[in-house]
């Protein structure tokens, strides 16, 4: 069975990208232009990967990373980030994200991260 | 027509004195100006200066769409030399010499490398891209269609997102202000369009509403630049 990711961005150059290298790459892809939209596709979906950008309409970032932590602790997180973001990035980390990939994104190192992290969660889920 | 001078565009009069009086002091012919239009009528009516300094920040015109115009319009192929304000990202830009402010003997060193140097002055007449494909090319093993579509998502999103960028401005709602140039600043970025990018960048942490003003128009002013080289590029796209 394809593995689905919920992509959680709110530009849609970005997400167009995102959604054609995904598909091609195998994945079932869902899109959420803002926060709020995300969190009601992760309450009537079970997602393998979320890829969220730190910068949302509605919710910021850490408020939806603290709120997937909290309902949906085995979901790996990808933070989209863009490269003046060190500290929001941090802070992402200490709050639990897996990873993270610089916008515009490679598309190589897109394909590499997502299957590592939706890799570990696999690995998660085995040892339980 | 070719002519000895160098046309000097600055804003600041104190800036412009100080450079014209050391280029004069070295034996250079200076026509200075303090805004874009006049240096353009200049040389309309005088034919082509032996070299350019224009100051990005300049107005009507700002050094970037005063150097098209030279080059486009005019048909100018003399030598330009930008000064940039000294926190611009000078190696993004690497394919026009530049000068930063505040002028002084080092400017005027430059300035002689610059005019005496054959390889710079050859590059200089390389005006740089708006935009590149090379990006969305390689992300889409060149899909066209694609290629395509991106370009008028960019082309229907950031005449939106313009919009909203202006309204938050008029509002004062600088928080808006930044998000909005976080959202928009990949855009640019996948057209490989270093400007654009810089001025969503520095929006992002500007702070005073007259700065957030000149970085909102210069924005406006390079989309509808890329937009109408879209178009020129593209014209049966119906982008």
């Amino acid at each position: 069975m394809k593995k689905k990711i919920l992509v959680i961005e709110d530009n849609p150059m970005v997400v167009k990208s995102l959604e054609f290298k995904l598909l091609k790459e195998g994945y079932d892809v869902a899109i959420a232009m803002d926060g709020r939209s995300a969190m009601q596709q992760l309450e009537a979906t079970n997602f393998d990967l979320i890829l969220t950008d730190l910068m949302l309409p509605f919710i910021s970032g850490s408020q939806l990373i603290e709120h997937i932590k909290k309902n949906h602790p085995n979901i790996p997180i990808i933070v989209l980030s863009t490269a003046t973001q060190e500290d929001i990035i941090t802070d992402a980390f200490n709050m639990g994200v897996d990873d993270f990939i610089t916008k515009p994104f490679s598309p190589n190192e897109l394909a590499l991260r997502v299957k590592r992290s939706i890799g570990s969660f696999k690995n998660q889920l085995s040892h339980k | 027509m070719d002519n000895k001078y160098i046309i000097l565009i600055e804003r600041q009069a104190d800036e412009r004195a100080i450079l014209k009086k050391k280029l004069v002091e070295s034996s250079f012919e200076v026509v200075d100006f303090d805004n874009s239009m006049s240096a353009i009528q200049w040389v309309m009516e005088n034919g082509n200066p032996k070299l350019f300094i224009l100051e990005e920040l300049s107005s009507p015109l700002d050094g970037w769409q005063t150097l098209a115009y030279l080059r486009t319009e005019l048909g100018v192929k003399s030598p330009v030399l930008i000064t940039i304000e000294t926190d611009t990202e000078i190696t993004a830009k690497k394919s026009q010499g530049f000068l930063t402010k505040p002028y002084s003997d080092d400017t005027l060193v430059k300035i002689e490398e610059f005019l005496y140097n054959d390889q710079n002055i050859k590059e200089s007449e390389e005006f740089p891209k708006l935009y590149s494909l090379d990006y969305l090319d390689e992300l889409s093993d060149g899909s066209l269609e694609f290629i395509m579509e991106s370009l008028a998502l960019f082309n229907d999103s950031i005449s939106e997102k313009l919009t909203h960028l202006q309204e938050a401005l008029d509002q004062q709602e600088f928080a808006e202000i930044r998000t909005i140039a976080h959202s928009i600043k990949p855009s640019f970025q996948m057209l490989l369009n270093d400007h654009g990018k810089e001025l969503c960048q520095t929006m992002e942490f500007a702070t005073k509403p007259e700065e957030l003003k000149t970085l909102v128009e210069e924005l406006k002013l390079e989309y509808n630049r890329i937009k109408k080289q879209i178009a020129l590029d593209f014209p049966s796209a119906h982008i």
